[in-house]
């Protein structure tokens, strides 16, 4: 497997498929300091450890297919899980898991920033087919995106953000469904 | 597209020369990011993807992906009529 080396922080690394589309797009260092906050970055691991805290350990094997792993020295059993919008089982949208709705807005507010944070990646350097299919279906179908519950903002694009401690994971794909 | 980061504990604030602290792999293309914390990586999820163990025992990192579900975008209801569009 290559490890590509990046010799300067003004440099990026993109893996571009046949068609000309860029797959994989790792920001220039510079750039990612840039859209990151200038106040620090341990609100925002704060929040996500409150996360953590209020959301049920849940076993992390999802079939066959799709396991995720800790370190053994991780602190326990590995855990990963989702705030946002989801899929509901019985038909239609969650606003998010009931858990949730108990985080202080503080750190709602950490994770809605962070979350334009990254919209704000994706609109500077994705493909620009990528940016018109995201806006052409947004004006098609009003579909949910990331919200926090004692507010009517929302975010642009990204439904939610999923996140773990000490994980890694075997290799995944995310298949549409026909 | 997916936006993937890791943040690390401990680190308040990130630097141009922060050692790599996990790796972000895509199998198929046979090519491993290696990822600083608060890297902004940006990938296409219908290709095979996955993460690495952390490069050092001593880091404690939290791994982040910000993601769109199709799911999502379909309301996950089968009575909406088809349109044209």
């Amino acid at each position: 497997m290559e490890v590509p080396h990046v010799s300067s922080s003004r440099f990026g690394i993109t893996v571009r498929d046949n068609t000309g589309t860029h797959p994989v797009i790792l920001l220039p260092c510079n750039e990612s300091l840039r859209i990151l906050p200038k106040s620090g970055m341990m609100q925002i691991y704060q929040a996500l450890v409150a996360c953590e805290n209020l959301s049920r350990r849940t076993p992390l094997v999802r079939g066959e297919s799709r396991r995720i792993y800790g370190d053994a020295n991780s602190g326990g059993t590995p855990f990963a899980n989702c705030v946002g919008v989801l899929a509901s089982r019985r038909g239609g949208v969650l606003e998010r898991k009931m858990c949730f709705n108990d985080l202080p807005d503080n750190d709602w507010n950490v994770l809605m920033k962070m979350t334009r944070r990254a919209e704000c990646a994706l609109e500077s350097f994705a493909d620009t087919s990528v940016l018109h299919q995201l806006t052409a279906a947004k004006q098609v179908v009003p579909f949910k995106t990331m919200s926090a519950p004692h507010s009517n903002e929302c975010v642009k694009y990204f439904g939610a953000l999923a996140f773990g401690r000490n994980v890694f994971c075997d290799a995944t794909q995310m298949r549409i469904s026909p | 597209m997916s936006v993937a980061q890791i943040y690390l504990k401990g680190s308040n604030q990130y630097h141009i020369h922060d050692k790599v602290v996990a790796f972000f792999c895509f199998p198929t293309r046979g090519v491993a990011i290696p990822m600083r914390p608060g890297d902004f990586l940006l990938f296409d999820t219908s290709l095979p993807h996955c993460v690495s163990s952390r490069c050092h025992n001593c880091d404690d990192i939290m791994i982040i992906s910000f993601y769109l579900k199709s799911m999502v975008v379909g309301t996950n209801d089968n009575n909406i009529p088809l349109t044209q569009d």
